[in-house]
């Protein structure tokens, strides 16, 4: 009877913990918040959701801030400003493979790539006849392709060669990838861009979208700025972007002020919602630029603020940089008064400010350069295009009269235009100049900073984190 | 034969004797050799079955024959006897037995002698535990058991330690022991109030834990909780009241020589006028109180255990604080003979504040705020914001970032089991226990929109998160026991399964006024998703144990465990070990010897299993749904991922002498880890930071000694000493074919300061050799190990490591009289720390102040140096290199404890059991060569690869505290 008892209230508790445990799948835990490729591309929404997450991967450090770091204050129109060691070392041009921008930007793009490349090797397999109406699926891989050419165009102009990764890798071999060499990261750019304008569509929803028109002026640019740049191309594909639909929006100033998203001068803008916003998309930038907190980080430079007031460019030297006095402030600056403190004046909706990649004025100042190096006596169909420019802030025509005149003139007509937008150690470079225009430069009393930079400076070393983990990268 | 029949006759005839004699009533008390009453005493007369128990105060009455003789016997007392000849009082005094081989010891699901262990497992007891200014249990045995490493993180109130046992064996994988807790297996036990804690039992070889298997690969503590016991109403209080501060502070520079300096970096502005000292601001005096009553007893097959305690630690850098309650239960009653249930609840609940440490000023680091922030400024602006470092417009000061935002923390933890055991035969019983662990934590912190620069940035900030976590254990053993003749024979089998569900969830608001700072508004809020893991475990284990006449002992145990963390193919892992010992002074040549009254040698070998560290799904190849609801490639995926192995062989001796005044323990080691389960650091190219795979392999081996010994014994003095001292080399066998390293300690701007490569320890400092100060330039000079007459990131080597050559602990155990006196010391000895703050201290290159050190500085005037010249913003000057590594070793009075117990007079007016009033002091002396503020310091994990940099960590902090103990 006894026994009997024990048999059954044993048998109970068995039976109980084995129930849970033989559910035949105890040991078979599914993740939440994240999905296989089995179950996510499946269909239409499934590519969708992969393209969005990687326009919503460009949303990092590298392409948020350092843009400007790496275009501006790199070279001549801001200092490092702030508190970051690593960004006054890039501004010094003292960056060692160390250096934590340097590593964040390297890794970043990669990792933008990474997600590129995973619309570019999944979308195809999807087996949903959705994806192929409309032509939607040759646009997505299109859009995939247009942002895979941008962050190597970003890496080849700051690192020169570096590894061509063109799918993720599925072991810890493939991931050693060795460099691959300038022309051939041109190569697959210009490949990946060709794509991008035959499959991508001329207008989309907003302007955070690769469109044709971003095809047309990143090719522009890759154009110019390739080694043996090709300025016939250059000039096709910046007719084609400038008769892409874009016209130059009425006011400089109204660029910048907060109220013209998405305006018709806009061709690649990064969207920001704001922290409270449905994607909750802040930008962070403004507010260590400008703000209560007196980060002042990237400081317009005394070198632009005199050729701001050299050119007697009032509206864009207003719309670029504010004075303020932050005497009470308990910093102080090597090379400005703090009574009289520039700042950067460009974002001004604070986590809702948007950013241009890429605008008009631009590609038409590009395509004015085109013009100057086709032919010797092109700099006359030049000064059109840069007095347009010129113009719409009141300015009068350029008085350059010759080919080399008309170089420094579009080369100083992009500096005062595009300020603090990206574009000016790029721009620098691909001319040049880099090397003489940052040994000239001088402090506001009129001393030389003695940078004393030569061609070794003009490309970001390697991350030490990408030479120690990667036995290739130097071979 | 016949001798001894003769006897029996005798004592029989005296026993009928004795029946026949006068009855007398009884009266006494039983006491311990310090004069605390001892209850639950067995009283026995002698030759009958007539006896009694003594009660909460130690008393007892009974009646017996007025020429009887009473025994007195007393688990871990000797056994005395005592011939009535008719008084009618007898009061006793039982003295500790130092025989200690018939002590219970509790091993994985079961408990074994101490003469029939053939493995290595320590044991601490409450008296360990108790009267100590700590919030971790395990703190207590942080010198007290050879092969057990404890180290604080940090002396920052309620901060966690970390336990290594026998070294590290694994990277990326869990380094931390497993506990369980009166059943209940938990990741850690920080929770647990150490009053309540009636001993830790530390399994350390791998045939001891292997019955835990997959999560028994660090070792294992088992955690029992105090009982009640069978008899009156037993209510216990224990208080406690104390201070605490820094032992050391650091010298830095004073206005003047601040100001000299910040010249020569070219600065123009220094701050203000103001001579403030911020270590003085800082670092106050923290405060420690700690109060625990508990009752127990039990009556008809049935005892209980209730407590409940409150604990605060002020810290000495406000406002850090810990405050706790917990509440411990627990009960067992038979239902039947056959049915015993048992039921044990521990709930705790912490509320904290926390102040920011291991970061630099820049990333709000309060401690080196404290010692970077210039004597010249002020604490408060005159508009009633915090100062800034001058010519830093984002670095607060110290009481800026510890007291300018609310940092809180809010836990609440419960462990609870409930177990039904059957016994279907005196040797065959059958156990089915149901147990969770549930921790919920809820933390959040708010700044202001004014009164810092980050405040003011983000024009304030409220932040929440919540965490759930919950483990659910189910446990079914079956138990078998049967003795024939001298064979013993024992065999455990069981089926267990657990799963987990963790749940997390987190709210952040920004921007409560608008651009200008001046006008509310709505505040943004950004989406978030909420994160959920699950895993689940399910396992069998089997253990036989035979042992012949206690002489010759056999173990074997095996385990198969599942883990829902590999996939299908590689989820189960085997875990076989066995054990064997000979207890040589069981055999004839050795059983009458006067001097050796035990000695036992043992050995072991066995395998154990590890699947922490890598996530739940590492596995699997994911795409992460971020907020917007969109998908990004996380992780790459690895089918091929399996357990990480632990092979562990070890021997060792036991040997008892000198009739149990010394007692000795010996234990080598040597353990072998293979499939490493690493979380490789891929090339940034990749795309990816890091991916989990079974790669490379890493041994320890060791030593482990203690010795026990009772100096003098006498009625009115004792004095024993336990010593133990562990040696343990770890080496990183290999990495695998397509890794050569791994780099962890990120030092800002400069190279990582730890490296893990083949050959090499774990926690090995890796950076430039320090050469020195060029006379001409001013500029520190390394050695060109390349000689390509350049200093790059190619001229880096081995330059230190964390890894101690061995660490020990000494007790002295003294009483006299009433009084008692505990001196506890405690040391590491050979190992180096990576002092990061050094680098903030001495590097010279911007606003931050300076230790007085850098007086010493190169300039023209004083060329001969080693210390370089100040360089703005120039790190060249302060690499990561061998001038930060620093002798860390240490020799520590731990505590000292002075305590004097009522007698038996004074406890009977007080109507008590018990009463000890004690002082005792925590971290009292330190002796050490380390520059730093505190030796026992970690910025990361101090058992891990990247343990062993102190980078503005909290240190410990020095208490002295006065208590009471009282028993009714």
């Amino acid at each position: 009877m006894k026994l009997k008892l024990y048999s059954i209230i044993t048998a109970a508790a068995i039976t109980l913990s084995m129930q849970s445990a033989c559910k035949k799948d105890f040991l078979d835990k599914k993740p939440f918040n994240q999905v296989t490729g089995d179950v996510a591309f499946v269909d239409l929404a499934g590519a969708e959701k992969l393209l969005a997450g990687a326009y919503g991967s460009m949303y990092n450090d590298a392409n948020i801030w350092d843009y400007m770091i790496n275009g501006d204050v790199s070279a001549d129109n801001a200092y490092a400003g702030g508190d970051n060691a690593n960004i006054n070392d890039l501004d010094l041009f003292k960056a060692i493979s160390t250096n934590e921008v340097v590593e964040r930007d390297w890794k970043g793009f990669y990792s933008n790539i990474k997600d590129a490349n995973e619309v570019l090797e999944n979308v195809p397999n999807i087996k949903d006849p959705e994806l192929d109406k409309g032509d939607r699926r040759n646009q997505i891989l299109g859009e995939a392709s247009g942002l895979r050419a941008y962050y190597y165009f970003n890496l080849v102009r700051l690192w020169g060669p570096v590894p061509l990764v063109l799918k993720s890798a599925t072991n810890l071999a493939e991931m050693q990838a060795p460099k691959s060499s300038v022309d051939q990261v041109y190569a697959q750019i210009i490949k990946d861009l060709e794509f991008a304008l035959a499959n991508t569509r001329s207008t989309a929803p907003h302007k955070g979208i690769i469109t044709k028109g971003v095809a047309n002026a990143l090719l522009a640019k890759v154009y110019a700025t390739k080694p043996n740049p090709d300025w016939n191309k250059v000039n096709q594909y910046a007719d084609a972007t400038i008769n892409g639909g874009y016209s130059l929006f009425g006011s400089f100033d109204g660029l910048f002020s907060g109220t013209n998203k998405n305006n018709s001068e806009a061709i690649w803008e990064m969207q920001y919602d704001g922290w409270g916003g449905p994607l909750g998309r802040g930008n962070w930038m403004p507010g260590l630029l400008i703000g209560s907190g007196w980060k002042r980080f990237c400081t317009p430079t005394n070198d632009l603020v005199k050729a701001f007031e050299d050119e007697g460019d009032v509206i864009r030297k207003n719309s670029s940089i504010t004075f303020k006095n932050a005497a009470t402030e308990g910093w102080a600056d090597a090379y400005w008064s703090k009574n009289n403190f520039p700042f950067i004046n460009k974002f001004r909706l604070d986590d809702k400010t948007d950013t241009y990649i890429l605008r008009l004025a631009d590609i038409i100042l590009l395509k004015a350069e085109a013009l100057n190096e086709i032919s010797s006596g092109g700099w006359s169909q030049s000064k059109a295009l840069v007095d347009q420019i010129r113009g719409r802030v009141n300015l009068l025509g350029t008085p350059a009269a010759n080919q080399a005149d008309m170089r420094l003139a579009i080369e100083k007509e992009r500096r005062l235009e595009l300020a603090f937008e990206g574009h000016r150690w790029f721009d620098l470079i691909r001319t040049n100049r880099a090397v003489a225009v940052m040994n000239a430069q001088k402090d506001g009393a009129g001393a030389s900073l003695n940078y004393n930079i030569t061609n070794a400076n003009l490309q970001l070393p390697v991350p030490q984190k990408e030479i120690d983990r990667n036995p290739n990268i130097n071979k | 034969m016949r001798k001894k029949f003769t006897l029996f006759i005798f004592c029989l005839l005296c026993g009928i004797s004795i029946s026949m004699a006068q009855e007398l009533n009884i009266k006494g008390a039983v006491k311990d050799h310090q004069g605390l009453p001892l209850p639950g005493v067995s009283v026995k007369v002698k030759g009958t079955s007539k006896g009694a128990m003594t009660s909460a105060d130690g008393s007892y009455s009974l009646s017996a024959p007025a020429n009887a003789t009473l025994t007195f016997s007393f688990i871990g007392y000797k056994t005395i006897e005592e011939v009535i000849g008719n008084r009618t009082l007898l009061n006793i005094n039982l003295s500790e037995d130092n025989n200690q081989l018939n002590e219970v010891v509790v091993v994985g699901y079961g408990t074994q002698t101490k003469k029939d262990l053939t493995t290595a497992v320590t044991t601490i007891t409450s008296k360990d535990l108790k009267n100590q200014p700590i919030t971790n249990p395990l703190q207590a045995v942080q010198g007290k058991a050879a092969g057990v490493q404890v180290s604080s993180q940090s002396g920052k109130p309620g901060s966690d330690i970390t336990i290594s046992i026998r070294g590290n064996t694994s990277i990326t994988a869990s380094n931390s022991p497993l506990y369980v807790i009166d059943g209940i297996t938990s990741r850690n036990a920080n929770f647990l109030n150490p009053n309540d804690i009636e001993s830790l039992t530390i399994l350390k070889d791998a045939s001891a834990a292997a019955i835990y298997g997959s999560s028994g690969a660090n070792g294992v503590v088992l955690i029992t909780t105090k009982k009640g016991t069978s008899g009156k109403l037993k209510v216990d209080f224990n208080a406690f009241t104390g201070f605490s501060n820094f032992w050391r502070k650091q010298k830095v520079l004073n206005n003047e020589q601040y100001i000299t300096l910040q010249k020569e970096l070219g600065y123009t502005t220094f701050g203000g006028d103001s001579n403030t000292d911020w270590q003085k601001e800082t670092f106050g005096t923290g405060t420690q109180n700690q109060y625990q009553v508990s009752i127990s007893g039990g009556g008809k097959g049935g005892q209980y255990y209730l407590s409940s305690g409150y604990q605060q630690d002020k810290g000495v850098v406000a406002p850090a604080k810990l405050d706790r309650y917990t509440l411990n239960f627990n009960g067992a009653q038979k239902a039947t003979s056959w049915l015993k249930f048992t039921a044990n609840a521990a709930l705790t609940s912490r509320n904290s504040i926390d102040v920011s440490d291991n970061n630099g000023v820049a990333n709000g680091g309060v401690i080196l705020s404290a010692l970077n922030t210039p004597s010249t400024i002020g604490i408060y602006n005159p508009d009633g914001t915090y100062t800034t470092l001058p010519n830093a417009g984002g670095w607060d000061n110290p009481i800026a970032l510890a007291f300018g935002a609310q940092n809180k923390t809010r836990n609440f933890r419960f462990i609870g089991a409930f177990s039904g055991e059957l016994n279907f035969t005196k040797d065959l019983s059958f156990k089915s226990t149901i147990s969770t662990n549930l921790n919920k934590n809820f933390y959040n912190y708010s700044l202001d929109a004014f009164k810092t620069t980050y405040g003011r940035q983000e024009r304030g900030i409220y932040r929440n998160n919540h965490t759930r976590d919950n483990v659910w254990l189910n446990e079914n053993i079956l138990n078998y026991k049967k003795d024939f003749g001298k064979n013993a024979f024992g065999a455990t089998a069981g089926y267990t399964i657990q799963e987990s569900d963790y749940k997390y969830r987190d709210y952040q608001e920004t921007r409560f006024f608008d651009v200008t700072g001046t006008i509310p508004q709505k505040p943004s809020v950004s989406p978030t998703i909420p994160q959920r893991a699950q895993w689940a475990k399910q396992s069998y284990l089997a253990r036989i144990t035979y042992a012949y006449d206690s002489k010759y002992l056999f173990s074997t145990n095996f385990r198969a465990d599942g883990s829902s963390r590999f996939s299908k193919d590689h989820q189960f892992g085997y875990f076989p070990s066995a054990s064997a010992g000979w207890r040589i002074s069981g055999e004839n040549f050795l059983k009458d010897s006067k001097t050796i009254n035990d000695l036992k040698i043992r050995g072991s070998w066995g395998k154990v299993g590890n699947d922490e560290g890598i996530g739940d799904y590492a596995y699997m190849k994911l795409y992460e749904i971020n907020a917007q609801n969109t998908y990004t490639l996380k992780n790459p995926e690895n089918k091929d991922l399996a357990w990480e192995t632990t092979t562990q062989t070890n021997i060792g001796l036991d040997l008892t002498m000198f009739n149990n005044r010394v007692t000795f323990t010996a234990d080598a080691y040597l353990k072998k880890t293979d499939d490493l389960l690493i979380n490789v650091q891929l090339p940034l190219s990749s795309g990816f930071v890091e991916q989990a795979f079974n790669i490379g392999s890493m041994e320890n081996k060791g030593l482990e000694f203690s010795l026990s010994t009772k100096n003098f014994d006498r009625k009115k003095f004792t004095w024993s000493t336990d010593l133990n001292i562990s040696f343990n080399k770890n080496k990183v066998t290999s990495l695998g074919e397509t890794t050569s390293s791994l780099d962890f300690a990120a030092i800002a701007r400069r190279t990582s300061a730890v490296r893990v490569v083949e050959g090499m320890p774990l926690g090995s400092f890796y950076g430039y050799k320090f050469t020195g100060v060029d006379p001409k330039t001013g500029m520190s000079t390394y050695e060109d190990l390349n000689d390509d007459k350049k200093i790059d990131a190619n001229d880096r080597t081995f330059i230190g490591s964390a890894q101690p050559d061995f660490t020990y602990g000494i007790t002295n155990n003294l009483t006299y009289g009433n009084f008692g006196l505990n001196i506890f010391f405690q040391g590491v000895q050979g190992n180096q720390l990576f002092n990061a703050s050094g680098i903030d201290l001495e590097g010279m290159i911007d606003a931050k102040n300076q230790s007085d050190r850098v007086l010493n500085r190169w300039t023209p005037s004083n060329t001969n140096t080693n210390i370089p010249k100040a360089v703005k913003d120039d790190v060249n000057n302060s690499l990561t290199s061998s001038r930060f590594v620093e002798n860390a070793s240490y020799l520590r009075l731990k505590t000292a404890t002075l305590s004097y117990n009522f007698g038996a007079t004074a406890l009977g007016r007080l109507k008590m059991s018990k009463l000890t009033l004690f002082a005792t002091g925590y971290n009292i002396l330190t002796f050490t060569k380390y520059k730093g503020l505190d030796p026992e310091v970690n910025q990361y994990s101090s058992n891990g690869p990247q343990m062993g940099v102190d980078y503005g960590t909290y240190p410990q902090s020095r208490s002295f505290l006065f208590g009471v103990n009282v028993g009714f």
